[in-house]
């Protein structure tokens, strides 16, 4: 058997034995090294202390010898300044120094005798010692004391004067003058008083013994004072024997032997130091130092008995810790025991005694804390308990809320593919029953529900179910779509779960395929008329040429409604629209069933037709469809009439590919509706240059703003009144650097068909704005607007930035429009006019007589000026309709107070027509054609003049008329 | 013949400062000594005039001399004036006075001490001597010194103090003393034996009192109190005592200097001290 080792042994020692003994071993270390340190140092400090006080008396009784020495000498100093003295200079003539030096000795009686010497030494007067007046004194310190001194003699120097004393000298000052020394003072003090005074001295602690000792000795050894107790003979002798040797006035060495020997004698600066006293004290080491040792002694005795205390103190106190600790350490142990025990938590009363619990001490707080500890264990573990459950259900009806609001059905299988967890979509999707799926559930049981309710499992959704179940290992998501027993179609995506098994979501997407099909129709396909688009008829085209047989032809038609803008301008949009949907079923009923009607947009459709005999079927087609559109059309109650032109192209003749058949065909269309509308025509290979030229025409007209090309001309409007210029209409010119002059009637549509009309128009109007700045301000300058001009909605920013650059008068441009310009977009019109008319801005209303209803146009708006057309003038001598019509008309403007203005004025005799039948102002190459703007100047100076009178120019000049 | 004397020491006298040199404030540690030996005497002087004064004030107010002019008693008054002898017998033998007597306002001596002897022959014609009208005149407390003069009691040449008594505010009469002019000189012959220098006295008379070199005769010479029987003129290096004084003086009762002439160089000194001029002086 292993025997344990004291480090063994202690480590498996109690709390309370260890608590006890290192309180001992402290309380013992810490008295002990106390003691030790009290009682060294303590020695030390008493010593020190001793020593010091013993100095401290000496130097204190020094002191006192030095202050009774010096209040002495004061004394004596004091009756040297008294008035009698002053009779030294009389030589105590009358006996008043003598009486007082008798009274001063009875007064004073330290003093044992005084004498009055006068400056010579001679004895003035004289009490206590046998001298006589005149007498001469012979003392060593005289000669000081009359050099102004006060003076002591060292002990017992004037043996003759006196024996054992000391001798005081002060000087006699003259009282008229301070400095002059008329006579000495001399008193003699005995030793007897010093005497009883250090017999009086303690010398330590008395109580300590007797054996002590003080002595005082002069310079010359003489020993003046010495303690005369008997039992101090023994501590003399040693004192005596100390300072044996020892200089005077040398300071001794403490501690002498057995002794603390001490010595003091007054410092150098003392007025007393030339006597040279030494003051010795001795105290034996017992006496001195008795009480250390007492000390000491009480001190280890103290020690021991603190030693011990503590130790009991220590067991008790170590008890009193650890017993609640140790109690306590077992309630852990018993909790650990019971917190394995799930159900329940130990109570606090179980474990720690109620007593430790009412400790009002770090122990009782320990335990209330340990107490507090156990309970918020026990609230924690309900609580965590209590969240975990809320967590749970929350988590659970989070789930269910998810799984049941998807718009997916979701069924989860485990491993072995048995149903984990179901939604009800997925129900709702298959109209399975509530209830009828079970968690556990295998897919073949799943399927047998799915047939009873009318889900047939096809041969697709059998492999794909196989190839799910065989696939654990694969982990890559699977789709399948589905068809359920009513015809819906179900996307179903199986994704694999980590931990095996799978998530499968089923989504109903019957509406969305039906949707996709749907697209994927509208895709090429009109969806207004439901007929092919462009790209399907280019692809119908290409099909059909694709599987043509050789020798056989094809034609593609081209249609453009005439007409069409008018019917959505009248009825409406949607009546448009209807039209179109109506035109569309028309178009298809004319055609064979091979044939294609495709809707192009807007009013134009395509058609093909394949495998034609000849040009001729196409011709009688063309003809089948005109008749068939030119057909009124009921739509929303009104009976509409519209027309159509074809363009006709046809495979081979005109294309080998459905691009070029589809271009001939646009070119032939072109060509239709520039021949008049509601009629067809066959391409021909001259459509295609005269569009190449076309082209060509576009780009110059796009170059030739910026190339400035353009030129404004103008022409006089003449007053009949007058016969003065009133006004000059702007007419646009374009001279190309290659073509030459370019005819207005040939770019301005073009311009208009591209655009570039707002731009030139724009320009124009600058010009002409500009040039009218420079002329007479009853000359107006007339521009001609064009409708896309109002369309730009540019148009009234344009005219006031030309009004304002120019700085022309409003009321100087007129501005002239066609009836064309009210057809379209009328109340927009309306409103731009009324602006125009807000700025001061004049309008006329251009070629009158020729639109459609007029007279309606007149009411709307109130123009300053109508412009007969030229037409009219034309015939007006020759037709007696064009005379009643411009008849009509300058009466109509008279009636509305409009200025008629006739256009193409040519012949004298039209002039004079016109004049005859009350037309305002005439405009024409009677008087001049447009001209340039360096010209204008002339004709202002001109027209009017004889000369003009038979002017004609011919009418094939005429300018064509340019918006502005 | 006398005034021939006198004469001639005038004019020698001023034949000495117009010849002589006056320096004043000459040798300075030599000056000082004899200043110092001039101050020194005046000191010694002073304080015998200042004990006589003090002694004869404090007698003066002894109740045996009010006790004697309250009482009308002629054995009364006879008690009284046994008791002013006494006090006048102690004040002489105190102060080593010549002659003490009382004297009324009608020049009566009551009391009279000479020596230690009470006189019996009181005078009663004492308002004729020079010092009964200062002593009148004079304040309470105050006491008149006298010139020297040859005392006719005393035979001697005393220096006379006197004060007022007074009873119930009235001067009722005089306390005099007489003190030898001897106790005078013997302090100053002490103090120039001491000294290098010499201590002379002139009397605002011009008369030199004393002179330390020499004694001077002040036996009564027949019944003559004339001065000039006695004391010489004063005359130093040929000044007399104004021009003495006018030559060192630094104001009226004090100078020093040094004066040439007549052959002689002097340092000197002189302090005033009532009537008498103290003068130190020494050859060079």
């Amino acid at each position: 058997m292993a025997t344990a080792t004291p480090v063994a042994r202690w480590a498996r020692a109690g709390l309370r034995l260890k608590v006890a003994a290192m309180l001992f071993t402290c309380a013992l270390v810490s008295l002990g090294i106390g003691t030790l340190v009290a009682t060294y140092f303590g020695e030390r400090a008493l010593r020190a202390e001793v020593a010091d006080k013993a100095t401290r008396t000496l130097n204190a009784e020094m002191l006192d010898l030095e202050r009774w020495l010096d209040r002495t000498m004061y004394d004596l100093t004091t009756l040297a300044e008294t008035n009698v003295m002053q009779d030294v200079l009389i030589a105590d003539g009358i006996g008043e120094i003598a009486r007082s030096l008798a009274a001063m000795r009875t007064r004073y009686r330290e003093f044992a005798a005084f004498v009055v010497t006068d400056e010579t030494g001679a004895v003035i007067a004289a009490e206590g010692v046998d001298l006589s007046p005149g007498q001469d004194l012979d003392i060593d310190h005289l000669d000081q004391s009359l050099a102004g001194l006060p003076v002591v003699g060292g002990f017992d120097a004037h043996p003759g004067l006196a024996d054992d004393s000391f001798l005081f000298s002060v000087p006699i000052r003259a009282e008229y003058d301070q400095s002059t020394v008329i006579g000495v003072l001399s008193g003699t003090i005995g030793m007897d008083r010093l005497r009883e005074q250090l017999a009086r001295v303690q010398i330590g602690d008395e109580a300590q013994g007797a054996e002590r000792a003080l002595l005082l000795r002069d310079g010359e050894g003489r020993l003046l004072y010495r303690t005369g107790s008997d039992t101090a003979d023994e501590i003399v002798q040693r004192l005596l024997a100390a300072v044996e040797g020892a200089a005077p006035g040398e300071a001794l060495v403490r501690d002498q032997g057995p002794d603390l020997v001490t010595s003091a004698q007054f410092p150098a600066e003392s007025p007393f130091a030339h006597l040279e006293l030494q003051m010795l004290s001795g105290v034996t080491e017992e006496a001195a130092f008795g009480s250390i040792a007492q000390l000491k002694r009480t001190l280890t005795l103290t020690t021991v008995f603190l030693g011990l205390t503590m130790l009991v103190f220590g067991w008790i106190a170590s008890r009193g810790l650890t017993d609640p600790i140790t109690a306590m350490s077992a309630a852990m142990n018993r909790l650990s025991t019971g917190a394995r025990d799930e159900s329940r938590t130990p109570e606090v009363a179980e474990l720690i005694a109620p007593s430790i619990l009412a400790r009002k001490d770090e122990i009782g707080l320990l335990a209330r804390s340990f107490d507090g500890l156990i309970t918020q264990l026990a609230q924690a573990r309900a609580r965590l308990i209590e969240q975990s459950e809320l967590e749970i259900a929350k988590r659970n009806m989070r789930l269910d809320a998810a799984l049941n609001n998807m718009s997916q059905g979701l069924c989860m299988y485990g491993p072995k593919g048995e149903l984990v967890v179901h939604n009800r979509r997925f129900e709702e999707i298959y109209g399975l029953p509530s209830g009828a799926l079970k968690p556990g559930m295998k897919i073949a049981q799943i399927l047998e529900v799915m047939n009873r309710a009318g889900h047939v499992t096809e041969a697709q959704d059998a492999d794909f179910i196989s190839l799910l179940t065989r696939r654990d290992s694969d982990r890559e998501t699977l789709t399948h779509l589905a068809s359920t027993g009513d015809g819906r179609s179900v996307s179903v995506s199986c994704v694999p779960m980590p931990a095996g098994g799978w998530v499968a979501t089923f989504e109903d997407v019957t509406q969305r395929k039906r949707d996709e099909a749907r697209i994927e129709h509208m895709a090429p396909h009109d969806a207004l008329t439901d007929l092919p688009n462009r790209l399907l008829f280019t692809r119908r085209i290409e099909e059909t040429l694709a599987v043509a047989a050789r020798g056989r032809q094809h034609a593609v038609l081209y249609l453009d409604l005439d007409h069409f803008k008018a019917v959505n301008d009248l009825h409406g949009h949607p009546a448009g629209d209807e039209l179109l949907r109506h035109v569309g079923a028309r178009l298809r009923g004319c055609l064979r069933p091979s044939g294609v009607v495709a809707r192009l947009g807007g009013d134009e459709f395509a058609i093909i037709e394949s495998d034609i005999a000849s040009g001729e079927e196409a011709r009688k087609l063309a003809e089948r469809i005109i008749e068939e559109i030119t057909r009124p059309f009921e739509i929303a109650g009104h009976q509409v009439a519209i027309g159509t032109s074809i363009g006709i192209a046809l495979y081979p003749d005109d294309g080998g590919d459905a691009q070029t058949l589809v271009k001939a065909a646009d070119m032939a269309l072109y060509r239709a509706k520039a021949d008049g509308r509601n009629g067809f025509r066959f391409f021909e290979q001259e459509m295609d240059s005269s569009m190449q030229q076309r082209r060509m025409l576009e780009r110059d007209l796009r170059l030739a703003l910026q190339n400035d090309e353009f030129e404004v001309h103008y022409q006089p409007i003449v007053d009949m009144a007058t016969s003065r210029v009133s006004c000059f209409e702007a007419l646009l010119r374009w001279t190309h650097p290659e073509r030459g002059a370019v005819s207005p009637a040939e770019f301005i549509p073009l311009a208009e068909e591209i655009g570039l009309i707002s731009e030139i128009g724009a320009w124009v109007l600058q010009r002409a704005c500009d040039a009218a700045a420079g002329w007479p301000a009853h000359v107006r300058i007339a521009v001609n607007l064009s409708p896309a001009q109002f369309r730009s909605q540019q148009l009234l920013d344009q005219v006031a930035q030309a009004l304002s650059q120019a700085g022309l008068e409003p009321q100087r441009l007129e501005l002239e429009i066609t009836e064309s310009v009210l057809l379209r977009q009328s109340e927009l019109v309306l409103s731009i006019l009324k602006q125009l008319r807000g700025m001061g801005v004049r309008v006329s209303m251009d070629d009158f007589g020729t639109g459609y209803s007029s007279l309606g146009y007149l009411r709307s708006f109130p123009f300053d000026k109508i412009k007969i057309d030229r037409s009219f003038i034309r015939d007006i001598e020759k037709s007696g309709d064009a005379l009643s019509i411009v008849r009509a008309i300058t009466g109509l403007g008279t009636s509305l107070g409009m200025t008629t203005t006739a256009e193409g004025v040519e012949t004298f005799e039209q002039l004079n027509q016109l004049r005859s039948e009350g037309c305002n102002e005439v405009q024409g190459f009677y008087y001049s054609p447009a001209v340039r703007l360096d010209a204008v100047p002339a004709l202002l100076e001109g027209i009017g003049a004889a000369h003009y009178g038979n002017m004609s120019m011919p009418s094939s000049s005429r300018p064509k008329r340019i918006p502005a | 013949m006398k005034n021939s004397a006198i004469m001639g020491k005038l004019v020698c006298a001023g034949l000495a400062l117009a010849m002589s040199g006056v320096v004043a404030g000459g040798a300075k540690a030599d000056t000082a000594a004899v200043d110092a030996l001039a101050e020194r005497a005046a000191a010694a002087i002073g304080r015998l005039h200042s004990n006589a004064q003090r002694a004869l004030v404090t007698v003066a107010q002894d109740e045996a001399f009010a006790d004697y002019f309250h009482t009308h008693d002629a054995s009364e008054r006879h008690r009284h004036k046994s008791r002013i002898d006494e006090v006048s017998l102690a004040t002489q033998d105190k102060f080593h006075v010549e002659e003490m007597c009382l004297i009324d306002p009608q020049g009566a001596e009551i009391s009279r001490i000479v020596g230690d002897e009470i006189a019996h022959d009181l005078a009663t014609d004492e308002a004729d001597a020079p010092f009964f009208a200062p002593g009148f005149a004079a304040d309470h407390r105050q006491v008149y010194t006298s010139p020297i003069y040859l005392s006719p009691d005393a035979d001697k040449w005393v220096v006379a103090y006197v004060t007022p008594v007074l009873v119930d505010g009235d001067k009722r009469s005089i306390l005099h003393y007489e003190h030898a002019f001897t106790a005078y000189g013997d302090i100053l012959q002490r103090l120039a034996a001491n000294d290098a220098g010499e201590i002379m006295i002139v009397a605002d008379t011009g008369h030199v009192i004393f002179d330390s070199r020499r004694e001077i005769p002040t036996e009564r010479v027949g019944d003559l109190e004339d001065r000039d029987d006695y004391f010489d003129g004063f005359d130093f290096a040929g000044l007399d005592l104004a021009g003495f004084r006018q030559a060192i003086g630094q104001d009226a009762t004090r100078g020093q200097g040094r004066i040439t002439g007549q052959d002689v160089d002097r340092d000197a000194a002189f302090r005033v001290v009532g009537p008498w001029t103290l003068i130190g002086w020494q050859d060079l």
